[in-house]
């Protein structure tokens, strides 16, 4: 019996000792359970954070994308304006620098020193041009210069033009065809019968041991425009004109104007000109005496060339005739000299003294490339035998009026139908 | 009840001695049969209540182990969460000071092409200016060649304002 009591007793303490254990367990397992659904939270909230935060730095990631791409476009934009403003800075520069010279010129002029004014100018050269769109289009000096002639004496160039800043007849020189320097007047004094400010289109030549410089001049009392010459025994001149009558007028024709002396291989000489206005203009031709100063006893003008092509608009002018691989090749200009229409032809011609035709239905040098109504060309060869072409053109957009022409040059191709090509 | 009960096992009368019946004699194996009885049933109880709770602390312990583990687990992924958390949190940091810096610089440019921006128009009106000056110059400098003088001053007159304010540049 005491046996079973005490076989209770242990069964019952070994009964309480499991419940023990058991609800130690649950115990345990409650607060296990609890730490799990805290680590849960925990985890959710966490999640939470993290989703939240990922989405701060997506956007910040976005945001600094956007503004590193509006950094660039502004960078570059900026880049752009400080190129921009450092060429407009250069551009000021160069149009304060060409604007000063000019001012200087004027003032020199208005002072009376011409003589000045064409140094003043000769000065701002480069800058000018660079304003009047550069060397690109063949613009090597960019003021007033018309009608120009060059011509070549050993290795220096002369250029000659109209009357403007440079005197009654300007003259300029190079030795490279690119920078040119005002010389002055090549004309100082005119002949008495001749008024003051009107003398344009000069052509020189060395005939007969001297040059000769033919121009244009308006007679005192008289409506023509007549051809006069002076000579020089220098290219730079002075010229000497000692005439008392001018040298070719052509009253019955309205005058006569731009002329071009040319000699030929066996040294006979000649003269060009032109006649009459748009309808009636003719290019004309007469050989000159040895001398150059006056025409071959018994010689008689002869029309050479008539206006006969649309783009000439009945308007043909400032022959020039060059002696190439046995042709003669007449240049001139068509249309009207103070529009962008005006253009330069050329015709083949059988002698000096005609009859010419035209070589090309179409000119052969237009308005473009930086220059308007190019005209009154003067086709030189180089030392080495390259052929160029001086013209005077408008710059766009500056065409006419009181606008000053420019001497351009570009060179020429002879062969076939004679072609302008690029500047020197 | 142990009085009555050892007077009954030893035979002895408690108060007044009762002559034995013969009833007494199976009321003892009864009463040892009956606290047998009940003994063997609490101890029946106890050994089945006993096997109960250990197969309770069994599934308890089972449960408890399963739970500890998902803890165990959910603390690493936690671990693992606020790592990334803290990871996120260090490029959010470094991403604002990266922004704030560019925003700093976008703004400095701004400002930069907007003066740039109105220098080049100023420049450019000075450029314009510039050139109307010289066309009248120019224009009054052809003219003084072929001694125009009233042309001259008439060219001047027409560019003085852009000339005076170009002589400003």
């Amino acid at each position: 019996m005491i046996l079973l009591v005490l076989a209770l007793v242990v069964s019952a303490w070994s009964d309480v000792d499991a419940h023990r254990r058991t609800r130690d367990e649950q115990t345990a397992l409650q607060r296990a359970r609890a730490q799990l659904s805290a680590l849960r939270r925990q985890e959710v909230q966490t999640t939470r954070i993290r989703a939240s935060t990922t989405t701060k730095r997506d956007q910040l990631d976005t945001f600094i994308k956007l503004t590193l791409a509006e950094l660039w476009t502004t960078n570059v934009s900026l880049n752009q304006a400080r190129v921009a403003a450092y060429l407009q800075g250069m551009d000021i520069n160069t149009l304060e620098t060409c604007l000063g010279g000019i001012e200087e010129a004027l003032g020199a002029i208005k002072a009376g020193d011409n003589t000045q004014a064409t140094r003043d100018i000769s000065r701002v050269a480069g800058p000018c041009t660079q304003l009047d769109g550069g060397t690109a289009s063949g613009l090597v000096y960019p003021f007033d210069f018309a009608d120009p002639d060059v011509i070549r004496v050993g290795t220096t160039y002369y250029g000659y033009a109209t009357n403007s800043v440079g005197g009654n007849i300007q003259i300029i020189e190079s030795t490279n065809l690119v920078h040119w320097t005002a010389m002055g007047s090549a004309l100082p004094q005119l002949p008495s019968w001749a008024n003051a400010n009107y003398t344009w289109a000069p052509s020189v030549s060395y005939i007969g041991g001297q040059y000769d410089l033919y121009y244009a001049a308006d007679p005192i009392g008289s409506s023509d425009e007549c051809i006069s010459v002076a000579t020089s025994p220098s290219p730079l001149g002075p010229f000497v004109d000692s005439s008392t009558a001018p040298l070719k007028c052509q009253s019955s024709l309205g005058g006569a104007i731009d002329p071009n002396s040319f000699v030929d291989t066996s040294g006979a000489a000649y003269l060009l000109w032109k006649t009459g206005t748009a309808g009636s203009a003719k290019i004309w031709a007469q050989q000159l005496a040895p001398s150059g100063t006056s025409f071959t006893a018994g010689s008689t003008p002869v029309t050479i060339l008539l206006p006969d092509r649309p783009w000439e608009g009945g308007n043909i002018e400032a022959p020039d005739l060059v002696e190439a691989g046995g042709r003669y090749l007449l240049f001139f200009s068509g249309n009207d000299w103070s529009t962008a229409n005006y253009a330069v032809g050329v015709a083949s011609c059988a002698g000096p003294l005609g009859p010419c035709g035209d070589a090309s239905s179409s000119p052969i040098l237009v308005s473009g490339n930086g220059m308007a109504g190019p005209g009154s060309e003067s086709v030189f060869a180089d030392a080495s035998g390259d052929m160029w072409m001086a013209f005077d053109a408008w710059a766009p957009g500056a065409v006419g009026g009181s606008n000053g022409r420019g001497l351009y040059i570009r060179s020429v191709d002879l062969s076939g139908v004679p072609s302008v090509g690029d500047p020197p | 009840m142990h009085d009555t009960l050892d007077r009954e096992l030893s035979g002895v009368p408690a108060t007044s001695p009762r002559p034995p019946s013969r009833r007494r004699g199976w009321v003892r194996p009864i009463l040892v049969f009956m606290i047998g009885a009940l003994l063997a049933s609490v101890s029946g109880f106890l050994v089945s209540d006993h096997v109960s709770q250990d197969e309770k602390y069994d599934r308890l312990r089972a449960t408890l182990s399963m739970t500890r583990h998902d803890a165990g687990q959910q603390t690493a992924r936690l671990v693992e969460l606020r790592h990334a958390v803290g990871t996120l949190l260090s490029q959010v940091k470094s991403d604002t000071a990266a922004w704030s810096l560019d925003t700093t610089e976008l703004k400095a440019a701004y400002v930069a092409l907007v003066l740039t921006q109105a220098n080049v128009s100023q420049q450019n009106n000075a450029i314009a200016g510039l050139h109307n000056c010289l066309g009248g110059v120019r224009q009054a400098l052809n003219e003084l060649g072929i001694n125009d003088q009233a042309g001259a001053v008439s060219s001047l007159d027409s560019v003085a304002t852009s000339c005076s304010a170009a002589s400003g540049t």
